[in-house]
């Protein structure tokens, strides 16, 4: 398989004490991989590093592409929509970071892709977080990126909500886009991924298909292998 | 860049809790106080006054808390994954907020004019829009260091 982004020992410091210790990772095209850990694992700074928001102390990340900022998507936690304009005027000024204006076809296509043809001429900040979610994900497909990097997509969000946006990720796939994304919600990553990469301590502890982990580590499901893997490494790591 | 010029130009026009001290508080101090006090010396120190204030409260206040909230939001951060330069999304805030900022404070200069009638000639009026967009352009500079120094919104306002 090709991949489109090839990490080799990532390595981050703060403060002297390594977050990132050493990572390998690869995104191959047009996979859904699912980056997961326990929080201060390490996970949004490999992520950061990935996108070229924070320079690594060691290693290297090569992209299949020149300018990958401009073929990639990014849906942050906290997506900053503009107060005072509507969720469509608010894709038109993501367009714009990437030199583009969107048309009206096109704009119709995104908010259809993410369900959000109903609320496009609503406010941004005043709609429901599973909508500013979905719009968050819609503004990180504005430039019809080739990867789409989501963190932690339905966090804090109620099940239903949660459901469409793996609706959203599903399209969004099915429509030829790699997504790489991070959750902490187990069941979400078996529905949703296809491969996984679980880093705990500034390190990949493991990583395959969901069905591949849960056979070599001989338990049920990902909940199980998360439960029986992080408290180990966390715990001889001190 | 034009096109987020305009859309934040468009979201700066609909903030009407910051056009209200931008134009709607100027205004009836304006109309309050000028009445008070009659004396047409009084009113046209007013009149300056309130172009400051007005001028100030948008382009001071205003940007120092919409930079504070771009930073905490994310806003920075996410440009850095984008093609989009920084410096070119300050000049767009910037620029929006100048030109909102210009627009309430010749609202105010024009009704103090139309309602207190000083003998303003030409040049004077011609050679305020520079001094307004010099005044505009330093309070917008610091209203970017509080936005930058400030880590909560009590702190900028401090």
């Amino acid at each position: 398989m090709n991949a489109l982004i090839s990490a080799r020992g990532l390595t981050k410091r703060y403060a002297g004490r390594p977050v990132v210790n050493g990572i390998d990772l690869d995104v191959f095209a047009g996979e859904v991989l699912a980056v997961i850990g326990p929080n201060g694992a390490g996970k949004s700074t490999t992520l950061e590093m990935l996108l070229g928001l924070r320079i690594p102390d060691a290693g290297t990340v090569t992209y299949w592409t020149a300018d990958p900022r401009r073929e990639i998507g990014v849906q942050l936690q906290n997506t900053p929509f503009f107060p005072g304009l509507t969720a469509a005027e608010n894709l038109q000024v993501f367009a714009s970071f990437y030199g583009l204006r969107l048309s009206d076809a096109r704009l119709r296509e995104l908010l259809s892709q993410c369900r959000l043809e109903e609320v496009a001429n609503v406010e941004a900040v005043r709609l429901s977080g599973g909508q500013q979610k979905r719009l968050a994900i819609a503004a990180a497909l504005v430039h019809n990126p080739k990867v789409v990097f989501l963190d932690e997509p339905t966090a804090a969000l109620d099940p239903l909500a949660r459901h469409e946006i793996r609706n959203v990720v599903r399209r969004i796939h099915q429509a030829g886009t790699t997504v790489v994304f991070t959750s902490h919600d187990m069941e979400e990553v078996e529905k949703l991924a296809e491969r996984v990469i679980i880093i705990a301590a500034g390190a990949v502890v493991a990583s395959g298909t969901p069905g591949a982990l849960t056979a070599a580590f001989g338990v049920a499901n990902l909940e199980e292998l998360y439960l029986k893997l992080i408290p180990e490494v966390v715990g001889r790591c001190g | 860049m034009w096109v987020t010029w305009l859309a934040l130009l468009r979201g700066a026009l609909r903030d009407r809790i910051s056009l209200f001290w931008a134009v709607v508080a100027p205004l009836v101090a304006l109309f309050g106080l000028g009445a008070a006090f009659p004396d047409p010396d009084y009113r046209r120190s007013l009149v300056l006054g309130l172009l400051a204030f007005g001028a100030m409260g948008f382009a001071l206040s205003g940007t120092g808390f919409e930079v504070m909230r771009q930073r905490t939001r994310g806003v920075y951060k996410l440009l850095r994954a984008t093609p989009f330069r920084v410096p070119a999304f300050v000049a767009a805030v910037t620029g929006a907020r100048s030109v909102v900022t210009l627009a309430s404070v010749l609202v105010v200069a024009t009704v103090g004019w139309a309602v207190y009638g000083f003998d303003w000639n030409w040049q004077s009026a011609v050679l305020a829009v520079p001094v307004l967009a010099a005044g505009t352009a330093c309070f917008m500079v610091m209203g970017f260091l509080l936005g930058n120094l400030g880590e909560t919104e009590s702190q900028v306002a401090m």
